[in-house]
Order: structure tokens, then sequence, then C-alpha cells
């Protein structure tokens, strides 16, 4: 016998498609703005739980992949900045999980070395290829601390920016 | 170290997402467990206007014919709010019964509360009813994208035509605005809206006269005043109710908030009245039994009679619904004519609907096969609308060729008068088989092979009509 319950929501069908079909590859996104495995699980389920909430207004007005990326990036840079202390701590790149197939630089490591928000304007930049005026909508601040911030982490990498740099907007 | 360039910063990014190590635990799995696990405490729908229900198909196969000469006709199964002592049917243990609940259509029952209307206006913007003005008047918003209500129109269900009321502008320079809840005055219409998709404590209250003209501000709110979850209007004044509890007021003719002593903990049912629990879905009041009825215009307090071992209790001024044990209950206020509704089990609204009705969604399900598989009856009711005053059930809604279905109330703010449904839209389940290496995998995986099965669920059909049953057409003590 049913018991009284809230009714089930018909959106729900359509958001366990989408986690199906795209949680693989936020995953992955997830990883690269974090840089190890179980934050980025946890980013990844955090920033889904927020979207189904929102799913019923998200799915036919906006991109649920776009909300979603956003989501992370900025749960990402907020986390980040509660626990930058113990963080800055062990910050220093391992070398042990260097050297990886594809990586010949050792430029993931180094990653791990940068504050989250630049890490986060290198990742959204550089793997997920926006431009420097959508990297300042998503994170929130402005156009000018998106390119600041960038100068600083491709300068601590030691990253030499090429002609790709002028294009930008 | 040789010199990096950023195509060099590209690869590694690229490179280690395609090298992450697998996630601990299945991401989909997890997510659905933890959404099931919450949905009692946080089922709350951020549109406040997202009000369309779904009955889950119980069948766990497809659901078969079990009547098949029964299309269109309603299910013949008998003891509706009959006798309380007869057994409830348990459609896990009972094998080939029928649920013993009498169930006609609602076109047979209520034949003048039952009307179709276009699903969309000339202009190709869709309808949404809120609530019954009256017996043969429905309000409506016109949406030009989804949720996105811009125009309040009444559809009059014996011309069969619709005439516009009022446009609903929302307040010039706030992006992302959305309209709320529409409640109906004696004089006026009133509605709510707020910016959903920010984190912005704001709300506004507009009015428009009841018989139409320009939409007009009355005023703006911030911070907790802003979490509005209810409102009424009067001659003089919006009301609304906060979702912790409390009661504000602002004139119509703008000024500021007012809070209304002597409201805390209140919530807005349905102007003048008021109640102790939690409005909605919100959760944590669910199995609370409303203890009383306020009517904040005579200060007047109705104390609720509620039966021991009753749960969720939700009274309108004359009635009450609630739960006691695996039944549902009825009575009045004040305990008497208490009932109870063998098979009618799974609320769907809360509150009476109408001040009067309640509304239930129906498995379906009448047994189960020789292989244990649950039978759903494809020609049951979807959800089920019980009348007190009469004692009588009718039918509502679609059931889909492969079980359960969707079906909408009105989005008043105070409990609707309207129950709707799309006739000819259906979900169907598709499955196609592909080739395993086309569903992706970790590259540093061995590279599967074969064959796997890849289902997912659609709406097909429908957009054109929708069917309406205005509960305010049902005669009072037929």
């Amino acid at each position: 016998m049913q018991q009284i319950r809230p009714p089930n929501r018909p959106w729900d069908v359509e958001f366990t498609d989408f986690v199906a079909a795209r949680a693989d590859a936020l995953y992955r996104y997830g990883y690269v703005l974090t840089g190890n495995a179980e934050d980025a699980a946890d980013l990844t389920q955090e920033a889904l739980m927020r979207l189904g909430d929102a799913w019923p207004r998200i799915r036919k007005r906006d991109d649920p992949e776009g909300y979603v990326r956003t989501t992370m990036a900025r749960l990402h840079i907020s986390v980040w900045r509660r626990l930058r202390r113990e963080r800055l701590v062990a910050a220093v790149p391992e070398r042990a999980y260097d050297d990886r197939a594809g990586d010949d630089t050792g430029l993931w490591n180094e990653l791990k070395g940068l504050p989250p928000r630049q890490r986060a304007v290198l990742v959204l930049r550089y793997y997920e290829d926006l431009s420097d005026k959508e990297i300042a909508e998503i994170l929130g601040v402005s156009r000018g601390t998106v390119r600041s911030q960038a100068a600083r982490a491709l300068d601590k990498l030691r990253v030499r920016v090429t002609a790709l740099e002028t294009g930008r907007v | 170290m040789r010199d990096r360039n950023e195509e060099d910063l590209v690869r590694a990014l690229r490179g280690a997402a395609d090298d992450a190590p697998e996630p601990v635990g299945d991401l989909p799995t997890a997510i659905t467990e933890r959404r099931r696990r919450r949905s009692h405490r946080r089922a709350r729908s951020v549109l406040a206007a997202a009000a369309v229900l779904v009955v889950i198909g119980g069948g766990t196969a497809v659901a078969r014919d079990v009547f098949p000469s029964g299309g269109g006709e309603g299910v013949s199964i008998t003891g509706a709010a009959a006798d309380p002592s007869s057994p409830v049917a348990d459609p896990s243990e009972a094998a080939g019964k029928t649920p013993e609940v009498s169930v006609d259509p609602v076109a047979e029952v209520w034949p003048k509360a039952v009307s179709t209307i276009p699903a969309k206006a000339a202009d190709g913007w869709k309808y949404r009813p809120i609530t019954g003005l009256s017996a043969t008047e429905l309000l409506l918003t016109a949406e030009s994208s989804f949720e996105k209500a811009g125009r309040l129109e009444v559809y009059d269900t014996a011309a069969r035509k619709s005439t516009v009321l009022a446009e609903m502008p929302g307040p010039p320079g706030v992006k992302g605005y959305f309209v709320q809840g529409v409640e109906v005055g004696a004089d006026s219409i009133a509605w709510w809206g707020e910016t959903p998709n920010n984190r912005d404590e704001w709300a506004d209250f507009w009015v428009v006269p009841r018989t139409g003209g320009t939409a007009r501000q009355v005023g703006e709110v911030t911070g907790a005043q802003a979490h509005v979850e209810r409102i009424g209007v009067t001659a003089d004044f919006v009301f609304w109710s906060v979702r912790a509890g409390g009661v504000y007021r602002m004139p119509l003719t703008g000024g500021s908030p007012e809070y209304i002593t002597g409201t805390d903990g209140l919530h807005l049912l349905s102007w003048p009245w008021a109640f102790d629990v939690a409005n909605g879905r919100e959760g944590e009041d669910w199995d609370r039994n409303q203890t009383k009825l306020f009517n904040l215009e005579t200060g007047q307090t109705t104390v609720v009679n509620a039966p021991d071992g009753a749960r969720g209790l939700r009274c309108g001024p004359a009635w009450c619904f609630g739960a006691s044990g695996d039944e549902s209950i009825v009575q009045r206020t004040d305990g008497s004519d208490r009932r109870t509704l063998p098979g009618l089990s799974n609320m769907m609204e809360h509150t009476p609907l109408a001040g009067r009705f309640a509304f239930f969604s129906l498995s379906g399900v009448t047994g189960r096969d020789a292989a244990g598989e649950e039978i759903e009856d494809a020609h049951a009711p979807l959800a089920v609308v019980y009348d007190p005053v009469t004692g009588r059930t009718a039918g509502v809604g679609k059931r889909n060729p492969s079980g359960g279905g969707g079906i909408g109330t009105g989005t008043s703010s105070s409990p609707t008068s309207i129950i709707y449904w799309d006739e000819d839209r259906r979900q169907v389940e598709e499955c196609k088989v592909e080739d395993v290496s086309s569903v992706p995998a970790s590259p540093r995986d061995p590279a599967p092979t074969g064959k796997t099965r890849v289902c997912s669920t659609t709406e097909k059909g429908g957009g054109k009509e929708l069917t309406v049953v205005n509960l305010l057409a049902v005669p009072p003590t037929e």
C-alpha cells in the first residue's frame, strides 16, 4: 500500500537520462578543475544535485550542460576559498604522479600549485575553450580580473603566451 | 626545461581528463540515491508554477488490457468510501483482484465540469490553467516560453472563446523575472513574481481589476519577506505568507510591507484563512496534523478535532483530509462525518481543492501475473477526485499505454479548482540496440565489444487541446 508522499516529478525521468549520458564527461571536467578524483566526484555530484533541483526551469529555458559546468566552476572556487589555508600547505607539486603519457611537460602537476581561481581561469580558457568574457560571467568577476589571473598563472607555470592571446576578447 | 606554450597546456589538460582515474562508485546511481533520500525534505518546485504531477506506472511490466472491452469507460470496480471495515486491496498480494474503488469518468459524474480548451492561443503562446473564476470561466496564463507567463486570459467554456484580461509585463530592468502564484480576489486579481534563477531575495506584487485592464506593480520586497509562499488580495491590501511562517501585508496603493502581529508560524491557505502547517510539499510538516484554522479577517480560530493516529490532516474551512494507517480519512474540522476512503491512499494535493475536494492518484495495478509481474489496467483512470459532500468519486487523467501518466492542477496561489490533462499526450519508452563502442568509456579500460540496449522515455503527441475539469462547476450538493 502506498503511503501519502510527494508526487514523483515528471522531469525526473529526463534528468536521469541527462545524468546517465553526461556524468562521465562532467566528472572529467571536474577532474581537470580539481586535480583529484575524490574532489572531482564530489563536485560533479553536488553540481548535478543542484541541476536536479533546478531541472524544471533549466531544461527548456537554458542549456543544462552549461548550467552544471558553471555550477561546478563556481563551487570549485568557493570550496577552495574555504579550504585555502590547508591546501596551500599541500600545494607543493608532487613528483610521484608525474610523467604521464601525453604530458611530458610536468604541467599537470604544477597546476596543483595554483590558487583555485587561477586554475579555474586556465581550465575554462584552455580546456573549455571559453572567451575571457564568458569566463568573467561564469566566475562572477570582471574581464580584467580574468586577464590578470590568467597572466599570473601562465607566468607561474612558465607558459609562453603566443599569438593566441591577442585574439581574446 | 623546454619552453612551454599554450598548446602544451591544452594538451596537458585534455590528457589528464582522458586519463582521469575512474570515480569511486557510479555517479548516476549515487545521484539517484541522494535525490531519493532527500526528496521528502526538499521536494519543493523551484518555480511555484510548475504544477504538473505525475503518476508513475505501478506495473513493472508493460500494462495490459485487463478490461479489453472497457475502453473509455470507467473501471467497473466497487466499494468506494463505503464500508470502512472492508479490506483494502493490497496490490502486492491481491493476485488477480481488482482495486476496491468505483471510479466512473468525470465526464459522466460531473459532465458540466468538463471542457476542452485549446492548448495554445492564436499567437502560439501556450495556455496554463490557473483556477476557475466561476462555473463557466477559467483563468489562464498564456506563456511565451516555458513557464514565462506574459498574459492573463479568461476562457468562457460556454462560448468556447478566450478574452485577454491583462498583460503581465514584469518590472522594467529586472532580468529573469517569472510570474509565480496568481490569486483571485473579490474585486481584483493579484500575483507575485521573482527571479528564481538567481540568489536574490527579491519578489514583487501586481494587481489588476477582475474585469481586466492594465496591471500595476504594487511593490517590491527583499530579504526574508521575499520568501513568498502564498498570497491573498482584498480591496485594500495584498497579503502574503512566507515559507518560514508569518503573514505580511502591503497597501494596494503601495508603501511599506507590514508584518501582521500574531501570525507567527502561520501560513496562508486561501484568504482570509490561514493554518499552522507549512504549505505545499516542503516536507517537514508532512505528517503533522493541522491543529487550527484561523480567519485573519475576523480573528476567529477554529480548533481541528483530529482523531488518534491521524497523520497529515489538512483542513479547509469545512473539510479535512489526511491519513490514518494505510488509509485516507475525511472529516469535518470538528471531527464529525469522519470516514475512511478504502483504496484511495496516494494524495496528490494536501489541501482540499476548491475548499472541498480531495485528489488522489490511482495505481491501476490490479494484481500479478504468473511470472509475478504486476498487471496494470491501461484503462484505469490516472487519478481520482473525491467529493465528501456526496461521497462521489470521479476518474480524471489519461493513463499511458505503458502505465502511469501526467496530470496538472491549476497554478493559483490558493488551492485551485482546476485539474487538467492532455488526452493525446503519452510517454513512450523507446529502446534500441547499439554497439557498445558508441557508449563512452575510459580509454584506460580495454575497449568493450558487443551490443547494448539503450532506452529513453519521451513524450509524444498532444499539444492541441487540454481537457479541463473545473470543480466550481460541480453542483454544491449533487
